[in-house]
């Protein structure tokens, strides 16, 4: 692996559901896919975590199980340290599953309740064929500060506490040492006085272990003390990619912006203004080629029908979003993606606005 | 999907799969060794005679002649010739299926309205003797051979009380009461009533611990929905909440009910048999005795068909009950 | 206040028969509720806050028992109330509640508009008619297109479905609701959607409100007084900003440091090690003992006592024997955190 090569990169990836049934294909009626991961591009270096948020049925557990190799994509590819994962054989799918593990969200349900501590552990180590495994299991178990092993090591599930058993789910991921993490909201299901603990723990461990994890979840306020960079998701597609602490500052993509202003605050001296924003995320279905949030979005135009494309807009943020750039003059330089231009003949955005006026 | 499509597309169904039935219960009976005409040479026929009956009903004739033969009059409603009795079968079929019809149909109903009943009082009294205990000699009656009931009925109730006749469908006198009258006027009789009712008991205990258990798991699972809690705290009061609660817990049993009846048709023969009851049941085992094929096959059909019609008809019912249903199709 | 309280929890104890022995859940738990007050109940799970909730509404699992105190509701003593009574005289006419978990709790197989109507139809006079009407205006004022009333419930979303629940619960005009984590299976603007038309009942002025949530933020937004939880016992309660700003109860004063806030994305988390204990039979002592940093042995001996906090003039009540030197070790302890900072989201 080069110096600059991500560890895991996606380009373009796409995953959309065709709810087609027999009597559809009989009938051969074309069923308009669910795009539940829309060209999403990401890249994930060594040592880096970046977190993908947004609502329920933004796509980001569809991307979750394609990194997991869960889905196959429809269109894109996925990168392993600069390998196509589409032209993996199957050896190479089990060095990619040991190497890319994951941390559930829910840890009441991810762990199997007849499995003591020590058989949670032992499993992975036993599918991958490694040796040593008590001096492993040890040695992980206080990584993940559950001190002394031995006291937890024979127990069951129903033994622990809520923040115990997501160290125990930490802890099987861990176990193979592997390169990447992929944490799907890890602490979501906990009671806030231990989600402080758990979030410094794998904070911690990234930086001991050099490890790159993708962190999916729904809530902004705790993905600060985890990833240096945000992807924002709505309805398949990434919407804006930003540093965290700049998303949270000065969210571009008014979809970011409205996500981050319906926040509660806990402070009751300070005055936060209700959302505005009214309705409900659709389905990806059938939605045309223009900005996923158009419908709900307090500043809509009318070239919003066209997509938008990924532009820089202040050297930090990258925002999908037509109030980003001159439609008049639009200046290569700061296309991030030539590919992302609607389709050919509107490349101008005179063309475009007076084409969406028509309609 | 519309729900307009739905039902256009479950009738399509319906009917590829009563031609399906049809086809391979041809297929199935064509490829059985032995027919009608083995039986005649056994019975010391001349190979000559039997020949020319050969020819003549077209047991000679390539099979896609006899199966386009069969196929386009099955479809105008003609099942041919018995030919034990050489009658139409779809006469000599007709007044048999009335006669089981009439005896299944209100024995299922009953057993389910019954169960259904049974099922809902023990399910809302969980841990109470009759949730426990109650429903064991339910199971017990259920799973007793048909005919073991059947025969403990006529000894106990026919043979010791003498409440009950021991069989049949009526008596002599009432048929000659009746000679002249239209066909159903004999089932408007105190005489058919207490001939119908130790089969009828029968047809229920056989029946019964189907919806009583279906109906008792039932009431747990909807026990433990969200809208329950909701209902109390709502203030509803208890009559109203247990009609939720019923309206639920009756959907699989009403999935089941048709399915059971249809079952029952096919399935009775021996309830049928040892109450010298002449449905459908006895005219098919008449009919493999005497190996007439046109009669066996058609009863196979009738009772493929009804099964295929009685899932039909659950589909379209449930789509109107449970409007979750069609939503799925959409 | 002057005005006669809507609710008044008088050292109630709440307690389930388990193949343990019995199981207490709430310990000795006071609180008062004026008219149009909005209230927040606040704790992590299994703190009672929910048997606080079916409690009020006469809905405690077949286990359970209100084995001491008073509970009154506008004077009236009512947890000896039969359900019958319950029925007749509270629920939804006085009582309403929101319950947890927005996907399940209509029936999936009746119309909306007619468990609308059956709700009407067994509380009030209303016929058929004046019910419909009144439940349009209010699928209005929760922000449903009205004709939707005759949907079923599958047919709304997760965020539509918790608003006909408000609807619902705002349905007969009730003194008191019982908000039971409304949220909690919502996103963000969605949630906040739903509070928008909370604040808007609270402007009115019409019905106080118990919201009941692990999530503080949400009560120092939208409520007027609020009590803390920790495994049956109530830590501290006061208005919202007094708890805010001078909060003494170790639990409260850690547990709102452990709140994340989006302005402050460096801030350190404060974290509450272990876990609530079980409490069996009579607690006597503080639950919060094992996790408390502060704790000395009196603390174990006996449970301590909600009493006004000397500092502040509002009604501050806080159950704690070392509150005073607790927070100030706290105080110390603490990295100058708030000041090193800088806010990031200005007030808009």
């Amino acid at each position: 692996m080069t110096e600059n090569e991500p560890v895991l990169k996606l380009e373009n990836l796409q995953k959309y559901f065709t709810d087609e049934s027999l009597k559809d294909r009989i009938l051969g009626r074309d069923v308009s896919p669910v795009r539940a991961v829309d060209e999403v591009t990401i890249d994930l270096y060594e040592n880096e975590s970046i977190g993908v948020i947004g609502e329920s049925g933004c796509g980001k557990t569809t991307l979750l199980r394609t990194l997991m190799g869960l889905y196959k994509p429809t269109g894109g590819e996925m990168y392993y340290n600069g390998e196509p994962t589409s032209e993996f054989s199957k050896a190479e799918w089990q060095k990619y599953r040991r190497n890319v593990q994951i941390i559930f969200q829910d840890p009441f349900n991810s762990l199997d309740p007849k499995f003591t501590v020590r058989d949670t552990l032992k499993e992975p180590l036993q599918v991958h064929g490694l040796d040593n495994h008590e001096e492993r299991m040890h040695r992980v178990l206080e990584e993940v500060q559950l001190n002394p092993p031995e006291q937890y090591i024979d127990r069951y599930p129903k033994q622990l506490s809520g923040g115990e058993k997501q160290r125990v789910s930490i802890a099987r991921a861990l176990i193979l040492e592997p390169e990447v993490i992929l944490a799907d909201e890890p602490v979501s299901m906990l009671d806030v006085s231990t989600q402080a603990s758990i979030l410094t723990l794998l904070s911690n461990l990234m930086e001991e272990k050099g490890l790159s994890m993708f962190y999916i979840s729904h809530d902004l306020s705790t993905v600060s003390y985890i990833c240096d960079e945000i992807n924002v998701m709505y309805l398949g597609r990434v919407v804006e990619r930003s540093p965290t602490k700049k998303v949270l500052r000065e969210p571009k993509h008014p979809y970011s912006q409205a996500l981050i202003d319906a926040i509660p605050v806990p402070d009751p001296h300070y005055n936060r203004e209700r959302t505005k924003i009214e309705g409900a995320a659709l389905d990806p279905v059938d939605l045309g080629e223009g900005c996923r949030f158009r419908d709900r979005c307090p500043e809509r135009m009318d070239i919003c029908d066209i997509k938008p494309r990924f532009v820089d807009v202040d050297g930090e943020s990258i925002a999908s979003c037509h109030l980003y750039y001159d439609h008049e003059s639009a200046d290569p330089a700061a296309d991030i993606d030539e590919r992302r231009l609607a389709s050919g003949s509107t490349t101008s955005g005179v063309e475009a606005t007076g084409k969406a006026g028509d309609n | 999907m519309s729900k307009v499509r739905y039902y256009v597309l479950r009738t399509l169904q319906t009917v590829f799969m009563l031609w399906l039935a049809a086809t391979l219960l041809f297929i199935l009976f064509r490829s059985m060794p032995g027919d009608f005409t083995d039986r005649m040479l056994f019975a010391g026929a001349d190979p000559a005679a039997v020949e020319a009956f050969r020819e003549d009903w077209g047991l000679n004739d390539p099979l896609y002649v006899q199966y386009y033969r069969y196929i386009t009059n099955l479809a105008v409603g003609n099942a041919g010739v018995s030919l034990e009795y050489r009658v139409p079968v779809i006469q000599y079929i007709r007044m048999r299926l009335f006669n089981s019809f009439i005896l299944i149909a209100p024995g299922i109903t009953f057993a389910y309205l019954l169960g259904s009943l049974y099922g809902l009082l023990a399910g809302m009294k969980r841990g109470s003797i009759i949730e426990k205990y109650g429903i064991i000699p339910i199971i017990f009656l259920g799973a007793f051979p048909s005919f073991v009931t059947a025969i403990f009925l006529i000894v106990i109730f026919a043979s010791w009380l003498g409440w009950f006749p021991t069989g049949g469908l009526i008596t002599a006198d009432t048929r000659r009461l009746f000679a002249d009258a239209p066909w159903w006027r004999r089932y408007l009789t105190g005489d058919f009533l207490w001939h119908a009712a130790l089969p009828f008991t029968a047809v229920v205990c056989r029946y019964l611990f189907l919806p009583s258990l279906i109906m008792r798991t039932s009431v747990f699972e909807v026990q433990g929905q969200g809208f329950i809690f909701y209902n109390r705290i709502t203030g509803l009061p208890a009559v109203n909440r247990l009609r939720h609660i019923a309206k639920h817990a009756s959907l699989p049993v009403i999935t089941l009910y048709p399915v059971s009846m249809t079952r029952a048709i096919g399935g009775l023969v021996l309830i049928e048999i040892v109450f010298n009851w002449p449905g459908i049941g006895a005219a098919l085992v008449d009919g493999v005795l005497a190996r007439d094929y046109p009669v066996v096959q058609f009863v196979f059909f009738l009772i493929a068909a009804f099964i295929i019609i009685a899932n039909y008809a659950v589909d379209i019912i449930y789509g109107i009950i449970d409007p979750r249903i069609a939503v799925e199709g959409e | 206040m002057s005005e006669q309280p809507i609710l008044e929890l008088d050292d109630v104890t709440i307690q389930y028969r388990t193949a343990g022995g019995m199981l207490t859940a709430v310990s000795d738990a006071s609180f008062t509720i004026g008219k149009g007050e909005y209230f927040g109940l606040v704790g992590e799970s299994g703190c009672g806050k929910s048997t606080i909730a079916k409690t009020l509404i006469g809905a405690l699992d077949d286990n359970g028992q209100i084995s001491s105190g008073e509970i009154r509701y506008k004077g009236e003593p009512i947890q000896d109330y039969t359900e019958k009574q319950f029925n007749q005289e509270l629920r939804w006419k006085e009582i309403s509640m929101i319950p947890q978990g927005s996907m399940n709790n209509l029936d999936p197989i009746e119309k909306i508009s007619n468990q609308a109507i059956e709700i009407a139809q067994v509380h009030t006079d209303m016929t058929r008619a004046e019910a419909l009407e009144r439940f349009e205006e209010l699928f209005e004022v929760v922000g449903i297109q009205k004709s939707r009333i005759h949907d079923y419930p599958h047919q709304f979303s997760g965020g539509m479905e918790q608003r006909a629940i408000i609807a619902l619960a705002l349905f007969l005009n009730p003194s008191l609701i019982i908000a039971d984590e409304p949220t909690t299976a919502l996103d963000v603007i969605m949630q906040d959607q739903v509070f928008k038309y909370l604040d808007e009942i609270r402007e009115e002025g019409g019905a106080s409100m118990v919201l009941i949530t692990h999530d503080i933020s949400l009560v120092f937004e939208s409520c007027d007084d609020i009590a803390i939880m920790h495994s049956g016992q109530i830590a501290e309660t006061g208005d919202i900003e007094t708890i805010y700003d001078d909060s003494r109860h170790p639990y409260a004063f850690m547990l709102k440091g452990a709140f994340p806030d989006h302005r402050y994305p460096d801030r350190e988390l404060e974290i509450i090690d272990g876990y609530p204990p079980e409490n069996m039979g009579e607690v006597n002592y503080c639950t919060f003992v094992d996790r408390c940093p502060y704790a000395v042995d009196e603390c174990r001996e006996m449970a301590p006592e909600l009493e006004q906090w000397e500092g502040t003039e509002s009604d501050h009540l806080v159950a704690c024997f070392r509150s005073e030197d607790a927070y100030e070790e706290h105080q110390r302890s603490m990295p100058e955190s708030d000041s090193e900072s800088t806010e990031v989201h200005g007030d808009d």
